[in-house]
């Protein structure tokens, strides 16, 4: 890490990740204290995993444990209590004051969005690809400690971000193209996956460009999983990952945007934004930190700062 | 694979893509590795493995290697079934079946029926028979055969082609509370249903071990008898794209698909409400159900509630604006809803926003969907914590519903399941009586929720008026008919379909269908109304458009525009001399008027001439949006040097003049006059569209 320098906290790009970790944090928060969609029971409702816990630690059958409204009740404070501390780690990714305070808040928040993306890896069949998807944005508070309290840009954070986004984009192309036995292409079907695009995909693709059928979006699909793909590949070429960064911000942006897009209802816009606009803020990860990183490009550019490794 | 079949036991025929599948291999289906199914053909060890069958096939007393057993409808339910399994080893299995009951003795069935479809998932080799022919509301035992012996003698029952009362289960998620799961498939084997409709969710997380365990657990649906149960399966959001169509080989792969009960006056419609709601399966929804508008009975399963009863779920907005119109614009009684893990019902609603509405529903007594759920076949409870004002009850326990289905009624009874091992079994006499030890709910609302059909002959607009049915609009633009005008229909009411003439007769169920805004020319009056089930459901509007008189020829265009004049006598209430504009928007008959001028009625304006002026030529009309205030009709007269050369019909809304004045060489003076007439006031005002003078 000789080669590392400091940045400044107000840096353009550090802000831009930080900005895209307080809107990630909110959106958490929004979705576990407001309407508590949160995956937390795959884990805690799971029959396989919890049955000897349940029996040991509070001497109940499973089936009591299941049907007791007080352990639903309980879940739910346990979502509400993730919920406050997302809401606070959120405050501390805006403030970054007590340092050290901060520091902490935001690893756990790594960690507690690595758990949540394993809960969501259980919730969606057990399919690797969906916690793949969330490496981008699990890492995000993580990135927010190095890039703006530990004031570090070297290689190594650079390599860190362009290695998240490759993993969500490359887990998200997994999903728009589609690894299934059925797909068009039959040499697919020997690969021996059986990741289908999802139907909410489709939906969106769908609803967001007012398609007519379902085979017009799933090539439109293909493609961008194929654009995914090749935007993964470009993150680790010198200068074309320019490119790769720039399709990625675009890209991220209009998924992100769809989900309000699609689903967003007017006549019953708080309903709505309350289900879709959390999704919204959470997915300001896939653009921000792809402009965070050609904005720090840029600025070790003007800096002179050219490393070997980022001698692009 | 382990060798379950050879070429042989294809039917004849059996060649569309649902039987090859996509890997274009006979009836090897998309999971499967065909490479290794051919080269068992041709293999040594293929040979000695058949040498071994025709031993084994000696021993009849020994069990088939088969397991996990399903009954599932591709077709009509009254003359197909498919026969489901897991195939755990040996070959050559085959269906061995009959209207007599011949126990295991498999040689005695009369028919028997290899598989035809195959699947490979999730590490399990999956036959299914395809059994057509049958005879409705009959009886059939089979047995399966294979290399390594027979399986037990089980039975199934075709249904009716007539209207005769039928039973159905309905519920769905499964996960995670084996059991309650056990329990409820008892109380299946208990209550001996027609069949089962399952809203999706049968396990956590979709792996080899779960689903073995639930195929398991769905054997205690199989009655003391041998009784098997079929399942009408629906995919939820923790299902993979292809699991149920692979496991319960469902009518296409996407599982969204119809079927027909009593005699077709019974419509079951499978959706999936995890892939687009709107899209294909809105577009086949919508178009079945239109050809199916007379069936008395519809009924709906899917997976994810409209509006969950438990305020952790969202709300599936896309889903009530792709289908919610849908049901109640056909007529649907009942619709099945899972994945909340809690227990609902509603009132009959209708999709309604407006005052008095919860969540984009109210309570339609005469005309709503009924709709119950929310999914706990043994799943993990969750709180009942997102009542509407149309939730008739909601509890939170393990259940399943139990639902009776007869010409004059729908019941409804939701069973209670922890007790399922302590409960009796229907009756087969009376199979719908409530078996000794059952335990229903019995909330304030009522034990059983009774339905009646919706379309009752006799039912009227003097029925409908009581509710608050939002009539339909028509609008014709222009009302005052130009060559042609746009005539459009709206309606605010979701459902039904709006029916029109154009010859002022009254509409009818079969009148003209209302889909899209439409042209009319001269003199129509367009008269329209909300239909429902090919009933009246509003009153009669009615719209007229109206033939413009004769126009005069098109005037050449003016080299001197009138604005660009100033008059020299200026008299009216206001003494204004004319507003000039520019391209600001003013519109006559929908088009833009250029540069013109406006003036208020009542005005006259008085202007100089000189020789080179040869003619008067313009346009004139009122504004189109005065025209749309429907205020009152002026005139416009023209005088040159005080006598008049000039004057235009009474203009009404919408209607137009052309002026086309030639000026003697010697004339000095061009008067205009506008007059009101009627109901205009000095606050009307008239546009001169390309007024002014040309020099030849």
């Amino acid at each position: 890490m000789a080669e590392e320098t400091r940045i400044t906290t107000f840096s353009l790009s550090a802000w831009l990740v930080r900005l895209a970790c307080v809107l990630l944090l909110a959106g958490q928060a929004w979705t576990h204290l407001d309407v508590g969609d949160v995956p937390l029971r795959e884990l805690l409702w799971n029959e396989e995993m919890m049955t000897g816990i349940v029996h040991k630690r509070l001497g109940m059958t499973w089936s009591e444990y299941v049907s007791s409204p007080e352990i639903d009740r309980g879940i739910n404070r346990m979502i509400f209590g993730m919920g406050v501390f997302y809401a606070i780690a959120a405050l501390f990714a805006l403030i970054l004051r007590p340092r050290t305070v901060a520091a902490v808040a935001l690893c756990t928040a790594t960690a507690l969005l690595v758990f949540r993306a394993w809960l969501e890896y259980l919730d969606q069949a057990r399919q690797w690809t969906v916690f793949w998807e969330h490496a981008s944005q699990s890492a995000t508070p993580l990135l927010v400690v190095l890039l703006c309290i530990l004031e570090r840009r070297g290689w190594g954070v650079q390599a860190l971000l362009r290695l998240v986004l490759a993993v969500t984009f490359v887990a998200h192309g997994i999903f728009a193209w589609g690894l299934s036995p059925d797909h068009p292409l039959p040499w697919i079907g020997h690969l021996g996956f059986d990741v289908a695009t999802p139907g909410r995909f489709v939906e969106m693709t769908l609803e967001s460009l007012d398609l007519k059928s379902e085979e017009e979006a799933l090539q439109i699909l293909h493609w961008a999983g194929l654009a995914d793909f090749a935007a993964a590949v470009l993150m680790f070429i010198p200068r074309l990952w320019i490119v790769g960064a720039a399709y990625m911000m675009a890209w991220g942006f209009v998924t992100a945007l769809a989900r309000l897009w699609t689903y967003f209802d007017a006549e019953v816009w708080s309903e709505t934004l309350r289900t879709w606009g959390p999704e919204f803020l959470v997915r300001g990860v896939h653009w921000l930190l792809p402009l965070a990183l050609l904005v720090l490009w840029r600025e070790r550019v003007r800096q002179g700062e050219e490393s070997g490794l980022l001698r692009e | 694979m382990q060798g379950v079949h050879s070429d042989e036991s294809v039917p004849k025929g059996a060649s569309d893509e649902s039987v090859t599948g996509k890997s274009g291999v006979p009836w090897v289906d998309a999971g499967e590795d065909p490479n290794q199914r051919l080269a068992m053909k041709s293999s040594p060890r293929f040979l000695l493995l058949g040498l071994a069958t025709a031993i084994a096939l000696s021993v009849t007393t020994a069990e088939a290697a088969t397991k996990y057993y399903r009954l599932m409808w591709k077709d009509d339910p009254a003359t197909t079934m498919v026969v489901g399994w897991t195939q755990s080893g040996g070959i050559l299995p085959a269906v061995h079946y009959g209207e007599e009951d011949f126990e295991e003795d498999w040689e005695r069935y009369p028919m028997q029926a290899e598989p035809e479809h195959v699947t490979k998932h999730l590490d399990l080799d999956h036959c299914f028979v395809r059994l057509r022919g049958l005879k409705a509301a009959t009886a059939y035992f089979f047995v399966v055969r294979d290399s390594e012996g027979v399986s037990e003698r089980r039975w199934f029952r075709t249904a009716a082609m007539d209207d005769r009362p039928f039973a159905l289960v309905g519920g769905g998620d499964s996960r995670n509370h084996r059991e309650a799961r056990q329990n409820a498939n008892r109380i299946v084997a208990r209550l001996r249903p027609l069949f089962v409709a399952f809203g999706g969710d049968y396990t956590a997380s979709s792996t080899k071990q779960e689903w073995e365990e639930w195929f398991e657990d769905w054997q205690l649906t199989v009655g003391e008898d041998g009784l098997m149960v079929p399942i009408v399966a629906t995919r939820g959001n923790h299902e993979k794209a292809h699991d149920v169509h692979r496991l319960f080989d469902t009518a296409i792969p996407e599982d969204y698909f119809a079927l027909d009960f009593a005699g077709g006056n019974f419509r079951l419609y499978t959706l999936n409400s995890n892939i687009p709601r709107g899209g294909g399966q809105a577009r086949w929804l919508e178009k079945d159900l239109e050809q199916h508008r007379g069936i008395r009975w519809k009924m709906a399963q899917y997976h994810h509630p409209f509006r969950p009863h438990t305020s952790g779920k969202a709300e599936q907005n896309l889903q009530y604006q792709a289908w919610a119109h849908l049901f109640y614009g056909h007529g649907l009684n009942l619709a099945l809803e899972c994945d909340s893990h809690t227990v609902k019902r509603t009132w009959p609603v209708r999709p309604y926003r407006g005052k008095g509405s919860d969540e984009g529903f109210i309570r339609d007594d005469r005309f709503g969907t009924v709709f119950i759920g929310e999914g706990c076949w043994g799943a993990p409870l969750r709180s009942k914590d997102d009542d509407k004002e149309w939730t008739r009850a909601s509890g939170l326990f393990n259940q399943v519903d139990w639902i009776v289905v007869k010409p004059d009624a729908i019941t409804i009874r939701t069973v209670q399941v922890d007790n399922a091992q302590e409960v009796g079994s229907v009756s087969d006499d009376d199979p719908f009586r409530e078996p000794e030890g059952i335990a229903l709910w019995t909330p304030d609302s009522g034990t059983e929720v009774v339905l009646t059909p919706q379309a009752l002959p006799g039912s009227a607009l003097a029925k409908v008026t009581a509710l608050e049915v939002r009539q339909p609009e028509i609008s014709i633009d222009p009302p005052v008919v130009l060559g042609r005008s746009k005539v459009e229909i709206r309606s605010e009411e979701i459902g039904g379909e709006i029916r029109y003439t154009v010859d002022g007769s009254a509409p009818g169920p079969r009148s003209n269908l209302y889909e899209e805004p439409f042209e009319v020319g001269g003199d129509v009056t367009v008269r329209g109304a909300l239909f429902r089930n090919g009933e009246l459901f509003s009153h009669v509007v009615h719209a007229r458009a109206v033939a413009h008189p004769p126009l005069n020829p098109e005037p050449p265009r003016p080299e001197a525009a009138l604005a660009e004049f100033r008059p020299v006598i200026a008299e009216g209430p206001r003494r204004e001399s004319g507003r000039r504009f520019e391209r600001r928007g003013v519109r006559l008959r929908g088009e833009d008027a250029g540069n013109g001028m406006l003036t208020k009625a009542g005005v006259q304006l008085e202007y100089a001439l000189d020789p080179s002026m040869r003619r008067f030529v313009g346009v004139v009309g009122l504004p189109d949006s005065a025209s749309r205030a429907g205020k009152g009709a002026v005139s416009v007269e023209v005088l040159v040097d005080g006598k008049l050369f000039y004057r235009t019909p009474v203009l009404s809304p919408w209607q137009i003049d052309r002026i086309n004045v030639p000026l003697p060489a010697t004339a000095k003076r061009l008067t205009v006059r506008v007059k009101a007439v009627g109901e205009a006031s000095s606050h009307d005002e008239l546009v001169w569209a390309h007024s002014g003078f040309t020099k030849s």
